[in-house]
């Protein structure tokens, strides 16, 4: 089990993973990874290797993600019947990609391939962040900004 | 020349025309000094005001008008709650509207005569707007006038006054200073009121200085027609106004053209003028965002604090040198100014919507560097969607790059305005200057300390190339190996002086075997000369010697496909489970060579190839 940052996503996230030992709002590491993974998974697209380090990040989701391992894996299951064009009622064949995604005995509950996909999903998702947005100062900039991800207008909100 | 010279009459009442004819421009031909308090900021009210202002500028005289903007309650209301009234959309709206009115049914001479005394400083407009306990709007009319030798009249209108005005009817009482202690003190009484007025001193109204851009929607009807009194040197003209009006010409040549470049020598204002510009567009509510590129951080840093310092009605973000607010000003870009480096403007153009890009600014200082290939190839196309582009360069033309200059052109637009060198020195802008050239040769020791800072920047590239390099081939290399074995999971972790691995599953155990070794090194070398300028063929010799016979035919399979050309030795034993792979693939071609005594036999073709024992034994 591990995950692999995005190699893009180091130098845009620099000055908030960086600040948090002095910021209020303490901003993981794994926090940009994850915001990179919901983008990907979103767009149901698979970065390269290339884009991945190959240094292991972080080796477990950190305790504040740890409730989250069944949705994060559900998502990941929904991504990839859709990237591959897989029917949801072929039986057999949603079966064949559970298989080869999940493992109950590890931690995420995914396999070492599912993990590997997450680390490609979140390689996209960084793709596309980068598209949007440029490296934010604060984390407050940085959600104001990636909100317009799911629906929102760019800019703040339309209230 | 004498206020004494008036008939002392203690009521007016007659049409308006009448009252301009018999009192004011009577009364002002003589005085020096005149304060008026009017009702509305509307022509009606104005047209009584401003009547006979030429002959008081005749004198050298001086006027002031405190009016209050035409306004219902309520936003009368909401204005005295704000900040600043000079900014409020509203007040501005009420005003922008006043000013149209006057064009409209002001005489020509009015008009002109009001616009050039407030160009020459002779007339000075301020805004009340009631507050407090006071029901309804400032419409109290009252005036004071002095001549030179300190006599005053002082006037205010009856009960009803307001509401007779808008019938051209007028009703005044006069009060004459000369009389008697009576009539002085009447006259005393309304300046110390119109001065309390002025200065703020009364509970129930605020009053502002005139908002900046309706002050210069009256100033153009300076054009119209030539100062209508005659210019009295000193005490007319203010010389500081006038020796740097060319900011002005500036403005107004940017706001009819929109967009194109400020030649402006070094030092004569580019930086304010082009704040004035902005702010002058913020105020008529055609820029709602704006966005200044330069190079360096002195020059950055300069503007920031001109901006900060006349009081920027936008917020200013910084996105250069250390500072990294792009991404909260395109989070939120309306009513807000962007500094950023000339390096950073594409990759936030391209970032901000268009709809904000339509009503936006851009101001490119030093506008000449623009030009560089590398801005040309990243921001083409993309500064001429904003609605004003201003460049400002004391020296705007790039020598022999036409393609420089074109896309400033194309981009921005062309040189709308000049001042240069030698007028600014001849206004006392600049002072006179020698221009001598100094030559200089590099000691050794400088060519030493150049060399060395070369060789340092050298060897850091090369490092951050190999690294990048590295970093390239490996992950291809593992993407090559997840096809190659894929059962075996195995992955190259660093590329150093060697391949360094990882594996799991099957390949967790001490080292690799002899068909690992080589799945890792076909997946290397292939990666590593995929991106090599030549396709040269690649030789293998006995690629499958070592190879048990199952990994042989796996091997032999693959390899074809990494490979565009490849020249393969093998020896006899190799042909089961590896060569024969190759049988019958396209493109192949055979070459059987062995030794028969002392010279050397070769066949072309598949069937030597297959049958080399036969020919052999047969030789």
């Amino acid at each position: 089990m591990s995950f692999h940052f995005p190699v893009d996503a180091r130098s845009f996230f620099k000055a908030l993973i960086g600040a948090r030992e002095s910021s209020a709002t303490r901003f993981l590491m794994f926090d940009a990874y994850y915001a990179c993974l919901m983008v990907g998974l979103d767009a149901r697209k698979l970065g390269s290797e290339s884009e991945v380090e190959s240094e292991i990040f972080v080796a477990e989701y950190p305790d504040a993600y740890q409730s989250q391992s069944d949705i994060i894996a559900g998502l990941l299951i929904d991504a990839e019947l859709e990237r591959k064009g897989i029917d949801t009622s072929d039986r057999a064949s949603v079966e064949d990609e559970m298989i080869k995604l999940l493992n109950p005995a590890s931690a995420t509950r995914l396999s070492a391939a599912g993990d590997k996909l997450l680390d490609l999903y979140a390689a996209y998702g960084v793709r596309l962040i980068l598209d949007k947005m440029l490296p934010p100062s604060t984390v407050e900039d940085f959600l104001i900004g990636y909100r317009a991800f799911w629906g929102g207008p760019l800019g703040p909100a339309a209230s | 020349m004498s206020l004494r010279a008036l008939p002392t009459e203690p009521e007016l009442e007659t049409s308006t025309d009448r009252l301009i004819e018999q009192f004011y421009t009577p009364a002002l031909s003589h005085s020096v000094s005149y304060d008026r308090g009017v009702g509305y900021f509307t022509s009606a009210w104005l047209r009584m005001a401003g009547s006979g202002l030429a002959q008081l500028a005749s004198n050298g005289g001086r006027a002031r008008v405190l009016a209050s903007p035409k306004l219902d309650r309520d936003d009368c209301a909401a204005i005295a709650r704000g900040v600043d009234a000079r900014t409020d959309p509203v007040l501005l709206r009420s005003l922008k509207e006043a000013i149209s009115e006057l064009a409209q049914d002001l005489e020509t001479n009015t008009l002109v005569a009001m616009a050039w005394m407030l160009a020459d400083n002779l007339l000075d407009f301020r805004i009340a707007v009631p507050t407090g306990d006071l029901d309804g709007d400032f419409h109290d009319k009252f005036g004071i006038l002095w001549d030179a030798e300190g006599n005053g009249v002082s006037f205010h209108g009856s009960q009803n006054d307001s509401q007779r005005a808008f019938r051209n009817y007028e009703a005044i009482s006069v009060f004459y200073s000369w009389v008697d202690a009576r009539e002085y003190l009447r006259v005393k009484n309304h300046q110390a009121r119109f001065d309390r007025l002025w200065d703020n001193g009364d509970s129930n109204l605020r009053v502002y200085d005139m908002p900046d851009a309706i002050r210069r929607n009256l100033l153009q009807y300076v054009e119209k027609s030539p100062r209508p009194y005659a210019a009295r040197g000193a005490a007319t003209e203010d010389p500081a106004s006038r020796k740097w009006r060319h900011q002005a010409e500036a403005l107004r040549a940017f706001l009819a053209a929109k967009h194109g470049i400020l030649e402006m020598a070094t030092g004569t204002g580019k930086t304010r003028t082009s704040i004035q510009i902005l702010e002058e567009l913020i105020a008529r509510d055609q820029v709602s965002t704006a966005i200044v590129a330069a190079h360096g951080t002195d020059l950055l840093d300069q503007w920031h604090k001109e901006l900060i310092r006349r009081g920027c009605t936008f917020p200013v973000s910084r996105a250069y040198n250390t500072h990294r607010e792009a991404q909260s000003y395109i989070n939120d870009p309306g009513r807000s100014i962007l500094l950023t480096s000339r390096m950073n403007l594409a990759d936030i153009v391209s970032r901000l919507p268009r709809e904000m890009i339509k009503k936006a600014m851009i101001i490119c200082d030093e506008v000449h560097g623009m030009g560089s290939p590398a801005l040309v190839a990243a921001l083409s196309g993309k500064i001429t969607p904003f609605a004003f582009r201003l460049g400002l360069s004391a020296t705007p033309d790039r020598e022999y790059d036409e393609a420089g200059n074109e896309f400033i052109e194309c981009e921005i637009g062309p040189v709308i305005f000049r001042f240069d060198l030698q007028t600014a020195i001849q206004r006392s802008i600049l002072c006179p200057l020698d221009y001598i050239e100094l030559e200089y040769e590099f000691s050794d020791e400088d060519k030493a300390d150049v060399a060395a800072v070369t060789r340092r920047l050298l060897t850091q590239l090369i490092t951050q190339s190999l690294d990048g390099l590295r970093e390239h081939v490996r992950a291809a290399t593992n993407e090559k190996l997840a096809v190659l074995a894929p059962s075996e999971a195995l992955r190259v972790t660093r590329i150093g002086g060697a391949l360094e691995l990882e594996a799991s599953g099957l390949a967790q155990k001490e080292g690799v075997s002899e068909g690992q070794s080589l799945a890792v090194a076909y997946a290397f070398l292939t990666s590593l000369l995929a991106d090599a300028p030549y396709r040269l063929p690649f030789i293998v010799d006995s690629p499958a010697v070592s190879l048990d016979t199952q990994v042989r035919r796996e091997v032999g399979e693959l390899i074809p496909d990494l490979f565009g050309q490849m020249i393969m030795f093998v020896i006899s034993s190799e042909r089961e489970g590896f060569a024969d792979a190759f049988y019958n693939r396209k493109g192949v071609r055979f070459l059987t060579i062995w030794r028969n005594s002392a010279t050397a036999e070769t066949r072309e073709g598949l069937e030597p190839f297959r049958n080399f024992h036969t020919l052999e034994g047969a030789a």
